[in-house]
């Protein structure tokens, strides 16, 4: 059975409930409410996002669900911050566009998603000095020389480094 | 007007002047908090317009992720390079104060030096800083010390009267003596003060011993060449694991000791380099039979013994077996006597063969858990694979509800014909376990393997398996 969602900017979009499920809210609000044509307001995501989010769930739509009971598998995320070649591909957005579905993603609860997000960030920060990463993702040195030297001092392991 | 009216006249002064004075007092304290106050506004002010700027042109921003988000990005970004994380504390204040006060964030501890790129960098007080800023949590040691080690003289007499400040308290002797400082020569004072910081840092990780309890996942990666068990003695730092009672993840690389016990252990991998010992990673020669072990991931070598032990792992759930191009030697038992191996593991339901699998087709594997079969083939050449046998899988278990979902998984990086026999073992598999899902879904790729092992069932009314062909698929799904 079909499941309508309605975006923040209030398209609609109609898709199968096995996928509507990848996400844990739209889950949980799909098994409160039971069987009901109502459609599903979505007010955090906007129509573009959806879609690409929709198209990342369709395409995992037979992956195991993450059960979040495995004792380590908190430790097993960290090892690795390797993405299929397929996620690659589909995270291949402007950096907007990658924010986004990272915010929806978080407030849809689709765990795989975040994390594909999450370590596409962690990738891009990789082996760049604090310099590099302020113009990639435009952050202003906001630090004081005061504030600067505090934190040297604080971390002087590295002072020698 | 007499002296006492003069000196009554002057006090009176006095008193106005005091008077006046205590009105300045009071205006310049009443002057000073309103300039504070607008020291405080105009900081305010200050830190909005440097996020505005910042953010300005981007609607959705770095900024624009909440704490918690950015706190997984960053254990991402550390996790195998846990020193840079110094990098991001220098990015802007919003960064550098999350970093500072995120406890999870220190609990990871990576001692990986190499000379002479971190000769100068103090190891022992970068470990100080995370042991401080990670509170009383778990922590997850990395200790790879493969770039530095060689034969070529230990730890001078100066360096081992520093480290014995930190661990020299009896009850931790196996410490000291895994850190091998009963031989003690003279070399290169540099390089001995450089690897002095790093033992001095695996020391203070340990916290005289106390500090064992905190592990809580363990990877450790030795020097791997030049070296026998009984120098390198990492079961005497093992041998101080019991009190390790939340370690239950170890990773080893280049260790080949065999009396490594960790009584509460959930996952164990033992890795090795290409330059390593091939023996390094042979399950047969550690003691590692814990009972509580759910996942298990090595390096098969070239022995058959080496696979024998899998049938201890009972409970084992998850299996990942690299490599396992197992060419039987002159001095092997006949592969008929191998064919009688049959293992037996009730609770796996994955299992992992990455590499050449010829041997495989001598185990009888009776897996009544089983969902999920994963072939990988390594990109190496020197992994190159022949798939001619398929995996047996044998179901003696008796009847039991089938759990509602099976997956089946044939991963299919390059689209050669070697991987046209994986899928047909996989399909085969899935063949004998069809009535357990009403679709299977297969990538486009395998639709001609397909066809040929479901051409049997066609006629039978029993079977109503659905199958459906995904163009985008790479992957062989129930």
């Amino acid at each position: 059975m079909p499941v309508l969602l309605v975006t923040s900017d209030n398209e609609q979009f109609r898709v199968e409930k096995v996928v509507a499920q990848r996400s844990v809210l739209i889950k949980n609000m799909l098994e409160d409410v039971g069987e009901s044509d109502q459609p599903i307001p979505l007010p955090n995501v906007t129509a573009p996002v959806l879609k690409k989010v929709l198209e990342y769930c369709d395409h995992h739509q037979t992956d195991p669900l993450p059960t979040g009971d495995e004792p380590s598998a908190d430790e097993s995320r960290k090892r690795t911050t390797d993405i299929s070649e397929w996620d690659q591909k589909f995270i291949t957005v402007d950096q907007e566009m990658l924010f986004e579905i990272i915010l929806a993603a978080n407030y849809l609860d689709i765990k795989p998603l975040l994390d594909v997000g999450c370590k596409t960030v962690a990738n891009m920060i990789k082996g760049k000095s604090p310099e590099e990463i302020r113009k990639l993702f435009n952050i202003v040195n906001d630090f004081t020389p005061e504030e600067e030297a505090q934190i040297k001092k604080e971390n002087e392991w590295a002072e020698d480094r | 007007m007499d002296l006492e009216q003069l000196l009554q006249a002057s006090e009176k002064a006095g008193d106005c002047a005091g008077g006046r004075r205590m009105d300045d007092l009071d205006h310049c304290d009443r002057e000073i908090t309103r300039l504070k106050g607008l020291l405080a506004h105009y900081q305010l002010c200050r830190e909005t317009i440097l996020t505005a700027q910042s953010t300005r042109g981007s609607p959705s921003s770095v900024h624009t992720l909440p704490d918690e988000i950015l706190l997984i990005i960053f254990e991402y970004r550390v996790w195998w390079d846990h020193p840079s994380i110094l990098d991001l504390l220098f990015v802007c204040r919003r960064w550098s104060k999350l970093i500072s006060h995120s406890s999870i964030l220190w609990t990871r501890i990576q001692i990986k030096p190499r000379f002479p790129h971190t000769e100068c960098f103090n190891w022992a007080t970068y470990v100080g800083t995370c042991l401080s800023r990670s509170s009383d949590l778990p922590l997850h040691v990395c200790i790879d010390l493969s770039y530095i080690w060689s034969r070529e003289g230990f730890f001078s007499e100066t360096i081992a009267k520093a480290v014995l400040e930190y661990v020299d308290q009896g009850r931790h002797k196996e410490v000291i003596r895994g850190l091998n400082f009963a031989n003690l020569r003279l070399p290169s004072a540099r390089y001995d003060r450089f690897r002095g910081r790093v033992i001095i840092a695996i020391a203070r990780a340990t916290g005289h011993g106390a500090l064992l309890r905190r592990w809580k996942s363990l990877y450790l990666k030795l020097p791997t060449r030049g070296f026998t068990t009984e120098e390198w003695t990492w079961d005497k730092l093992a041998g101080t694991a019991e009190g390790m009672e939340s370690l239950t993840i170890v990773n080893m690389a280049g260790v080949n000791s065999n009396t490594v016990s960790f009584p509460h252990l959930r996952h164990l991998s033992l890795l090795k380099d290409d330059d390593a010992h091939p023996d390094i990673g042979d399950i047969s020669s550690l003691d590692i039979y814990e009972p509580s072990l759910l996942h298990l991931e090595y390096q098969v070598t070239a022995h058959w013994d080496n696979l024998k032990p899998l049938a201890n792992f009972a409970h084992l759930e998850t299996l990942r077996l690299h490599r396992p191009d197992i060419r039987l030697p002159p001095f092997s038992p006949e592969p008929k006597h191998l064919a009688k191996l049959s293992i037996r593991l009730p609770n796996l339901h994955t299992l992992v063969l990455s590499g050449t699998l010829s041997a495989i087709s001598f185990i009888v594997w009776d897996l009544p858990a089983l969902n999920r079969l994963e072939f990988i083939r390594h990109s190496a050449p020197q992994f190159e694979v022949e798939l001619g046998p398929i995996p047996k899988l044998i179901d003696t278990s008796a009847p039991r509800v089938r759990p509602r979902q099976v997956q089946w998984t044939v991963a299919q990086p390059f689209r050669h014909t070697w991987c046209q026999v994986a899928i047909t073992a996989a399909l085969d598999n899935i063949v004998q376990h069809y009535h357990a899902a009403d679709v299977i879904i297969v990538a486009e790729f395998a639709q001609a393997a397909v066809e040929s092992l479901l051409a049997g069932f066609r006629d039978d009314p029993q079977f109503t398996t659905q199958f459906v062909f995904k163009s985008d698929s790479d992957e062989i799904s129930v």
